[in-house]
């Protein structure tokens, strides 16, 4: 501390007359300063082309007309048409080998389904709690605990699936009965180990699921999407103008009536919009149907009658294989590079891909437009 | 049926009752549904809880992966994790913010570069409702196998950070170790006299030279078997008669107990002629192997009673053999790697794991960025412009340092997904079974939500308990860091 400090003053003159001389070097430190921030925003942009040249690429070399090895050595060819409007998959097994997508698409729906027939109706009627109904008090409580809810990572899910919903919700044992013995009146059968067997009660019987089943999956995927749901439609409800709301009220409507005749329909773009982007998450919803929906292709064709093939089209307790599924069930087995099983994930990942974003991109632009409407 | 006209005032408030009714009824149902939500919440936790908390322990936390439940812990996945998120933030932020920044502050002012910006702007929200799995499937063809443009994606290429050694064994199975050029020379056989170096303490690499070794042909190794052969005959045959002493009546299984396995053992080593004064490990191993008879009988037993007495032999040997390499012998080339080993493809290790992950939350970062850049109010970039200052300078004094709190905010939001992702890295990682934590940045690991697929998928339900309280010690690390991110917003807002 030698040196006398320099007044405020003289700092700011030296400052200047720095900034003077160096204006030539300034100009030339933005010019990379800018450019390397282009640069950054061009990986961004090329990581995007990437999916897109990928996935286009690999599926293209899947529809190669000179085919591809299969894993047991033999050439197999797929046409486009076979892989998007056939009804048969099964890719690994031995003998005659189909690539028709349609499966895994109803799969993938399937847990889709029954996730939104949760999620939804639950979502929205909690979002409209939250939004007209709850003290702000009790709404700065309830929605850091939904946030949390949130941020819950995906395979936790998966194992309260498997540990919990399909074991101690779907095969509760409240819900099931034992079986008479048809030989000894008043006797039950029973198992090896001397338990009793069980089947579901009366009208439970349609809960008769599978230990791996489209249900259990599906409702830890609504589970998941619950959040998301809430969230943006209360986001959606509460963009409403009050003027809207006092306006009715002023009319002389009750809280009710303000809330589904006036609120709801002014929101319905946000509400749709959180809808779709909803579906898109269960749709591309990996580790829940991984470790609870199981791996059997639906069966579509093959089953000897018409009522059969609807029936397991649209059967919701046995197991099902979506297409995240196939995908992790390739990339976690050892289908080699350049064996037709590899390629056919690429063409399921652009399907699942081109799906999901189109629900994506429809949400938001409903979302920017009606953003627009009320700002 | 009274008709609600204003001349009928009784049909007005008998209607308001039931409007008010279905009010309350409504409040009711909405007020369900949102405890739906919370109690299924609370359920979730408490599964979890009542089933992981008895297997958590201080033990659990630091033990290595293993396939027996009892033994295996979370270090291996929670040091997994650790290594890609750090790579993942470090890149996703450095990226996303410079892209957020580019896209909020530099607008551009031609026609078709800001047709370009809009359709940028629009697709990075876009890319955050893609599955990540999709993202899982870019990372395994970009980053670990480069489209197989450069071959085996196990052995790379332009590899930097590894050390290569030609390893020699003597034949008392030590190792000794001599520099080599690269990986693909070959190395020179062993020569008489050569120098040869003893393993570092880190087991591979260069320690201290081997001094007094003794070097012979291969021709004068065979003789010295068979003559450590000859002189533990009378160690063989004792032992042989001591486990046929333990047979049920000569014939049948063989029954022992602990004291008749080191009665048998001492017996045979007494017998034996040793050059080796040491043989207590060698009785260990051997009271083991006896115990392991019980019950055996016939190719079993045989089986068992030959290893034994090779057992011995191949002690014996290893303590008369010491120091004593053969000429001649081929080396093996082994290598060690370096914290930064790097090769091309990244192969499924941790870098190309933290790229992948990078890949998932870059969209996520990028929009949280913008968005604090846009709560930032245009007046203090006017302000510093008024002043004199450059765009850059506007951006660097005033915009970004007011947007940093929720630039972290977001970004500690995304890098807390990124903990819980487990499909990409499912998708790069395969099923590979990795006990220890990765030591360079190629090496294969594993993550935490992996880890607990893995064990929930195993059949055994001590897995599914052991899962449980991987997915305690999950939550306590996505809790904290989502803490982290509240305690940031709410600082920021009381200085601002």
């Amino acid at each position: 501390m030698d040196e006398p400090p320099l007044s405020d003053e003289r700092v700011e003159i030296a400052d200047l007359l720095g900034q003077r001389r160096s204006q030539a070097a300034q100009r030339f430190r933005e010019r990379i300063i800018i450019g390397s921030l282009i640069l950054c925003a061009g990986i961004t942009i090329t990581i995007t082309l990437g999916i897109v040249y990928i996935l286009l690429t690999e599926t293209l070399e899947f529809f190669n007309p000179e085919g591809h090895l299969d894993a047991q050595g033999n050439v197999s060819v797929v046409k486009p048409s076979d892989f998007f409007f056939g009804m048969e998959w099964n890719p690994l097994l031995g003998g005659e080998k189909h690539f028709g997508v349609w499966p895994l698409v109803v799969g993938t729906f399937k847990v889709a389904f029954v996730a939104m027939v949760f999620a939804l109706p639950v979502g929205l009627i909690s979002a409209i709690w939250l939004s007209e109904y709850a003290k702000p008090k009790v709404r700065n409580f309830i929605k850091p605990i939904i946030e949390v809810l949130a941020g819950v990572p995906t395979v936790v899910f998966g194992y309260f699936a498997i540990t919990f919903i399909t074991p101690y919700v779907l095969r509760w044992e409240w819900w099931r009965v034992k079986i008479p013995d048809p030989d000894n009146p008043g006797q039950y059968l029973k198992d090896a180990s001397g338990g009793f067997l069980t089947e579901p009660a009366g009208l439970f019987g349609l809960l008769e699921v599978d230990v791996y089943n489209a249900l259990g999956a599906g409702l830890a995927v609504g589970i998941m999407c619950l959040p998301i749901v809430i969230s943006l439609s209360e986001d959606a409800l509460r963009a409403v103008p009050k003027a809207l709301r006092e306006g009715s009220y002023g009319l002389g409507a009750s809280k009710f009536e303000t809330s589904v005749r006036v609120v709801v329909p002014a929101a319905l773009s946000g509400i749709s919009a959180a809808f779709l982007l909803a579906i898109a998450r269960a749709v591309g919803e990996t580790m829940i149907v991984a470790l609870a929906a199981g791996a059997s292709p639906v069966k579509l064709v093959g089953q000897g009658s018409v009522g059969e093939n609807v029936g397991s089209a649209v059967a919701l307790n046995e197991s099902v294989l979506p297409m995240t599924g196939y995908l992790v069930k390739i990339f976690t087995g050892d289908a080699a590079h350049g064996t037709v099983e590899y390629y056919s994930s690429y063409a399921v990942a652009a399907t699942l891909f081109v799906i999901t974003l189109t629900l994506v991109v429809i949400g938001n632009m409903i979302q920017r437009r009606f953003r627009e409407k009320y700002d | 049926m009274a008709e609600m006209t204003p001349d009928n005032p009784q049909s007005v408030v008998r209607s308001i009752d039931k409007r008010m009714r279905n009010n309350v009824v409504f409040n009711t149902v909405c007020f369900i549904a949102t405890m739906v939500a919370l109690v299924i919440l609370l359920v979730l936790l408490a599964s979890i809880f009542t089933q992981g908390i008895g297997s958590l322990s201080l033990r659990f936390i630091g033990a290595l992966n293993s396939s027996d439940p009892h033994k295996a812990g979370i270090w291996t996945s929670l040091v997994g994790t650790m290594a890609i998120c750090l790579i993942c933030a470090v890149s996703a932020v450095f990226l996303g913010v410079c892209t957020a920044i580019l896209i909020e502050e530099f607008k551009p002012r031609n026609r078709y570069l800001l047709w370009l910006h809009g359709i940028i702007d629009t697709n990075i929200r876009n890319l955050a409702g893609v599955p990540s799995i999709v993202y899982g499937i870019l990372g395994v063809t970009v980053f670990a196998t480069m489209f197989y443009q450069f071959g085996d994606i196990n052995n790379g290429r332009f590899a930097i950070g590894q050390t290569w050694y030609d390893q020699y064994q003597g034949e008392d199975k030590q190792l000794y170790y001599v520099k080599a050029d690269g990986p693909n020379a070959e190395g020179d056989a062993a020569e008489q006299g050569m120098t040869l170096y003893l393993p570092s303490e880190k087991g591979i690499g260069i320690g201290e030279e081997a001094a007094d070794l003794i070097w012979v042909t291969e021709e004068e190794i065979a003789p010295r078997v068979s003559a450590i052969e000859e002189e533990l005959d009378a160690f063989e045959d004792t032992f042989r008669a001591g486990i046929t002493e333990a047979r049920e009546s000569r014939r049948g299984p063989v029954r022992i107990d602990q004291a008749g396995a080191e009665a048998i053992v001492d017996a045979a080593i007494e017998a034996g002629t040793w050059k080796n004064p040491d043989t207590t490990a060698l009785r260990e191993k051997l009271v083991d192997l006896v115990l392991g008879l019980d019950g055996k009988k016939g190719v079993d037993l045989i089986k068992a009673r030959k290893e034994a007495i090779n057992r011995a032999v191949e002690s014996e040997y290893d303590a008369r053999m010491e120091n004593i390499i053969t000429i001649g012998a081929p080396p093996v080339r082994v290598n060690t790697k370096a914290w930064y080993h790097l090769a091309l493809p990244f192969g499924r290790g941790v870098l190309a794991g933290g790229l992948t992950l990078m890949l998932v939350i870059l969209p996520i970062v990028i929009v949280a960025s913008q968005e604090a850049l846009r709560a930032v109010p245009g007046s203090f970039r006017q302000g510093a412009l008024a002043l004199g200052a450059t765009k850059w300078q506007s951006v660097q004094k005033t915009a970004l340092p007011a947007a940093i709190p929720g630039i972290c905010t977001g970004t500690i939001l995304a890098i807390s997904r990124a903990i819980g992702e487990a499909a990409p890295i499912l998708v790069l990682g395969g099923t590979g079974f990795i006990t220890s934590p990765p030591r360079n940045l190629m090496d294969s690991f594993s993550a935490m939500p992996m880890t607990i697929f893995q064990w929930t998928k195993e059949p055994e339900a001590a897995f599914k308990d052991i899962a449980a309280a991987g997915i305690i010690v999950l939550l306590i690390v996505l809790l904290s860091f989502n803490a982290l991110a509240i305690y940031i917003r709410q600082r920021s807002s009381r200085h601002g």
